[in-house]
């Protein structure tokens, strides 16, 4: 063959030909002592950089790790409540419990003074509605809402995160 | 297994997630940003974003793939994002294939054989070098040559394709051998 390229001696270099080329760069660098010498040189070049990067190692620094977790301990709560507010501020939780509370806030005292029953809290009443109609449409009494918390099964599942070990 | 929820609240299992990736990769990961930053304050930054992002995503990941390809093409393309960012509107593409940006002059640097200074004190000269190549030169064979992916993995973790992963590492390299050789003479 004629003599490689230097970009398919890169190549060659880095194992990224097509089996046929590199067979024919691999026949031609064992008698072309020009090309064996350049070939050399892009191997020199590489164990260069890598020497480079052992010598030049770094320890990963303590307050990376840390930042990373006081970080996402500040973010938390914050998350949390908006979270919270963007359930309870939802159209088909907050508007019924409003209507609730005005229909409770009306109709309440008018029957108990018709009825002429025994006079009772009507705050008991109100706060009884205004916490079905909050609660109802989530289900179950959690400090998370219930329709925000995924209901795939395999939240349960065991942990499949296994990293790899796979360093280069 | 779908994406969660942003809001989600964070459990047991993704904070214990996130102290192992820390444990096993944050050395290769800050060592992969300070090469790519070629300073601390930029590489801490960097790392630090990097797993918080490994946290959020954490269900994104797929158990069996190379969590080291993962980290680096967040750590790639948070770098990518900080380098417009600095830019501001003057950015309008990361310099591709042109010219270093430090390393003044067109005129032709004299060619030797890199065996000559391969045994002398190098990390200077090779520090500046690689701080003297375009970004994108500098992702291309911090990831061939001291990571050592292949082309095809480096074209995932960049975002490119095999193509210009070639002609990226081919121009870079050469820009490189001219480069060392100039900053061992000076
Ligand atoms: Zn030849």
């Amino acid at each position: 063959m004629q003599h490689p390229k230097p970009e398919q001696l890169t190549d060659y270099f880095y194992a990224a030909l097509a089996p046929e080329a590199d067979a024919a760069v691999h026949a031609h660098l064992a008698q072309c002592a020009s090309c064996a010498t350049a070939y050399d040189d892009e191997a020199a070049l590489s164990s260069m950089l890598r020497r480079f990067a052992n010598d030049s190692e770094r320890e990963l620094p303590r307050s990376v790790v840390d930042g990373v977790w006081e970080r996402l301990a500040n973010e938390r709560p914050k998350a949390r409540m908006a979270a919270f507010l963007g359930a309870v501020m939802r159209p088909f939780v907050a508007i019924p419990a409003a209507i609730a509370i005005v229909l409770a806030a009306v109709f309440i005292p008018q029957y108990a003074a018709q009825r002429d029953l025994p006079s009772i809290d009507a705050s008991y009443y109100l706060q009884d509605h205004a916490a079905m109609a909050a609660t109802v449409p989530f289900g179950v009494r959690s400090s998370v809402p219930a329709a925000l918390v995924s209901n795939n099964d395999d939240d349960n599942a065991p942990a499949t995160f296994a990293i790899a070990n796979d360093e280069p | 297994m779908g994406p969660r929820k942003a809001t989600e609240p964070p459990t047991a299992e993704q904070a214990a997630f996130l102290e192992r990736a820390i444990e096993q990769y944050g050395k290769a990961t800050y060592n992969f940003a300070y090469r790519l930053t070629g300073n601390e304050a930029d590489a801490r930054d960097l790392t630090q974003e990097a797993f918080i992002r490994v946290y959020r995503a954490w269900r994104s990941f797929v158990p069996g793939t190379s969590f080291t390809s993962w980290i680096y093409r967040i750590v790639t393309n948070l770098h990518r994002d900080e380098l417009r960012r600095r830019k501001g509107r003057f950015y309008e593409e990361i310099p591709e294939d042109n010219a270093p940006q430090d390393f003044g002059g067109n005129k032709p640097l004299a060619v030797e054989p890199i065996d000559e200074y391969v045994e002398r004190q190098l990390s200077e000269p090779v520090a500046k070098a690689l701080a003297a190549l375009s970004p994108d030169q500098r992702q291309v064979v911090i990831l061939a040559d001291i990571e050592e992916y292949s082309y095809q993995e480096i074209a995932e973790i960049v975002g490119c394709s095999i193509g210009t992963v070639r002609s990226r590492l081919h121009r870079a390299r050469t820009q490189l051998r001219k480069l060392v050789q100039a900053y061992s003479r000076s």
